[in-house]
């Protein structure tokens, strides 16, 4: 009997990973092909900051992808799919908490959604505990469909001249209409995603030059984003429409609501670290 | 030899214990052969329910041409809970979209003329955007416009109803310029830049003109948006078309307007071709007309576009719209046979066992939800239910499982059944077929 109880202790300490498995986070950035997302994307400050959430604050990753591609693509997702299992595994995560921004919410919903897809998926969907969505383009942006108007040249050699991405084009409005109806789960009327999708919306911009609030992450951005805002909706971040933000998923809360003197995000500042975002996120996970 | 100490012992422990769990995992994923009923596995042979008119079915298959953009061969199935009352979701067959704003492609040559712009309200936005070229063999790529060397004058005459051209009266015009600097900024990367038109330049013909030396045959888009106009072009289409459709009909309606106009339409393709395609009006609807040896796609990835443009009289306004609708051209490469083969354990289904007619060898997923009953007769989901392989014309089989423990966890009672069956050629990125309400499995 006692020759037994051991061996059933020992059993379940040589399977103790599953005991240890913790929490992680991953920081899953927007259109674009990033190699070192956490200076170029993220900044430090942001990430060093949300990550003390978690109890283990180490156990984080920074994703570095090729999110210029369509989100689908071995690039894209396959290579979300391999840097995130790399992670699980490395760190036994079975409560993982992805937090995307912009596109890259995209391409996370396209995982959760199409699990046979792709081998590499059905592990990241199980670990993965919820996801939080700063100013996802889950209904897509006119200011794609804008860049992407053109002659055949363009369109055809939009990775010479460095524009007209995949991406971009994936995220045109009618583009996403297509692949909220056919692809992606998590719109109106379509069925809901397995894991929890909490959406920061971004609902205005503010580029008073007297306002030091419009200097967080870069005034020239908030002038600039004033400017798309001709082709977007009264509410939305300059590059967003707050109807694309809130199109798939449920709304965490939209900026005003919890931000630090009710500041609006631009779709800049919501990978930063502006008026407490980073804080509001850390108590949040 | 290596001695043996606690760590060796306690690793053969949890291999004999991995071992373990993965034999019955294995067990768990076979497909048992049909058994007498009084066994715990049992198969029954059922047919899916006749297709209803609002779902997609097309038994008549045919191959692909284009080259397809997954081609996994493993099997893969996965299951996700769900909860609660079945909410059904049905696909949108349909999509529309409107527009407040058009465009125009112009060359350098053109702009340094000067080139006519319909305004049908003060405040809109002229953008200018350069774009490539290599009709000469070689890429060429316009020239970005400093919105300081662009002059836009109303034609014939001012607001103020005086003749002009003069540097004064075109500066009134504009309210805000905006370099290619800071629209890439903020995500217009394009080396465009644009012009916030002034409330005194009101709706109108104007003449919009570029100083600055321009490379002749290089081209350009002038963007022209009209924010929260009253005059929007909507269009509704198809979100699938298949490949071979030889017409799109397409409902437009330009609001404020009695929709006196004559469209144009361009087929435009995920690799930037374009066609011009014939538009001609039955009833409410435009049909858009495909030459016969013109494909919809010339490719799998990405989406095909009809784009049109209409240009009116509004309350004698010159109103200009351009508006477009993105759709998926996909060839029906399968099929679902009706009768399946379903599998179950212990009183509760197990999984079902499709056969498909498949054209080609491709990779398909089917999809599906399942629902039990609860006590008072409303029908609950238990979970979705999703799988795909690659199949063959002489290998079409096809299992979507189901978990047992799901099931007897949510204490649902028969009836069970099987909704929203869908099948995707994931080839193509294509849905063939969804039915609503494709099975009702009894014992």
């Amino acid at each position: 009997m006692k020759i037994k109880t051991t061996l059933m202790l020992l059993g379940l300490l040589a399977v103790s990973p599953v005991v240890f498995a913790a929490t992680g986070i991953a920081f899953v950035h927007g259109t674009g092909k990033q190699t070192n997302a956490l200076a170029d994307y993220w900044t430090s400050e942001f990430v060093n900051s949300v990550r003390q959430g978690i109890p283990v604050p180490n156990n984080y990753t920074v994703i570095n992808c090729d999110f210029d591609q369509y989100m689908w693509e071995e690039a894209a997702a396959g290579c979300l799919a391999t840097q995130l299992n790399s992670f699980i595994q490395a760190k036994n995560i079975d409560d993982l908490i992805l937090l995307t921004h912009s596109n890259g919410g995209n391409v996370v919903r396209w995982i959760l959604s199409n699990p046979t897809w792709d081998s590499r998926y059905p592990a990241v969907i199980n670990a993965t505990s919820k996801v939080i969505a700063l100013a996802p383009s889950s209904g897509g942006t006119p200011l794609a469909d804008a860049v992407n108007q053109g002659n055949v040249f363009e369109t055809t050699l939009g990775w010479l001249l460095g524009y007209g991405s995949n991406a971009v084009k994936q995220q045109q409005v009618g583009w996403m209409a297509h692949y909220n109806n056919t692809w992606l789960f998590g719109t109106a009327g379509r069925p809901r995603l397995g894991k929890p999708f909490e959406v920061v919306v971004g609902s205005d911009v503010d580029s008073a030059i007297w306002d030091s609030d419009s200097y967080c992450a870069g005034y020239q951005y908030q002038v600039a984003l004033e400017t798309t805002q001709n082709w977007l909706d009264s509410c939305s971040d300059g590059f967003l429409n707050c109807s694309s933000q809130k199109a798939a998923g449920t709304v965490w809360f939209t900026d005003k609501q919890k931000t630090r003197g009710q500041e609006p995000l631009s779709h800049q500042q919501s990978r930063r670290a502006c008026f407490n975002l980073d804080t509001l996120i850390r108590n949040h996970i | 030899m290596q001695p043996f100490t606690l760590r060796t012992l306690s690793k053969l422990v949890s291999l004999i214990i991995l071992g373990g769990l993965l034999t019955a995992c294995q067990d768990e994923t076979q497909t048992p052969e049909p058994q007498k009923e009084t066994s715990p596995l049992y198969a029954k042979g059922v047919t899916l329910a006749v297709p209803s008119d609002s779902d997609i079915v097309d038994t008549n298959i045919a191959s692909p041409t284009l080259a397809p953009i997954n081609t996994n061969t493993d099997y893969i199935s996965f299951i996700t809970p769900l909860y609660g009352e079945y909410q059904a979701s049905k696909p949108a067959l349909e999509q529309s979209s409107q527009s407040d704003e058009y465009w125009l492609n112009v060359t350098g040559a053109e702009l340094n003329a000067g080139v006519q712009l319909n305004l049908s309200q003060a405040g809109s936005l002229v953008r200018i955007a350069p774009r490539g070229d290599v009709s000469s063999g070689a890429l060429m790529h316009a020239e970005a416009i400093a919105p300081e060397r662009v002059q836009i004058q109303r034609i014939g005459q001012t607001p103020q109803g005086k003749n002009t051209s003069s540097p004064q009266a075109t500066e009134s015009l504009v309210k805000s310029l905006v370099s290619a600097d800071a629209l890439a900024s903020a995500g217009l990367a394009d080396d465009s830049s644009a012009l916030q038109m002034s409330d005194k330049a009101t709706a109108g013909a104007y003449r919009l003109q570029v100083s600055q030396p321009l490379i002749p045959k290089a081209n350009y888009l002038v963007n022209v948006k009209e924010k929260g106009s009253p005059y929007q072009l909507s269009i509704k289409a198809p979100t699938a078309i298949a490949a071979d459709a030889q017409t799109v009909g397409v409902k437009l309606t330009l609001s404020q307007s009695n929709n006196s106009f004559e469209p144009k339409a361009t087929l435009k393709q995920a690799d930037g071709t374009e066609q011009a395609l014939a538009m001609v009006k039955q009833g409410d609807e435009w049909q858009a007309l495909v030459p016969a040896d013109l494909p919809l796609a010339s490719s799998n990835a990405g989406l095909s576009e009809i784009e049109v443009t209409v240009q009116t009289q509004v309350d004698g306004r010159p109103v200009q719209r351009t508006v477009k609708t993105a759709f998926k051209s996909y060839v029906n490469s399968a099929s679902i046979k009706p009768d399946v083969l379903t599998i179950w354990d212990k009183g509760v289904p197990n999984q079902v066992n499709f056969e498909l007619t498949v054209a080609e060898a491709g990779r398909f997923g089917l999809s599906g939800v399942l629902t039990g009953t609860n006590a008072k007769g409303q029908k609950v989901a238990i979970m979705r239910t999703q799988a795909a392989t690659w199949l063959t014309p002489e290998s079409p089989k096809l299992k979507l499982m189901f978990d047992p423990k799901l099931i007897q966890a949510s204490g649902l009672q028969p009836p069970f059944e099987l909704n929203e069956l869908e099948l995707q050629d994931q080839g193509q990125m294509a849905r063939l077929s969804f039915q609503a309400n494709a099975l009702v499995l009894t014992r």
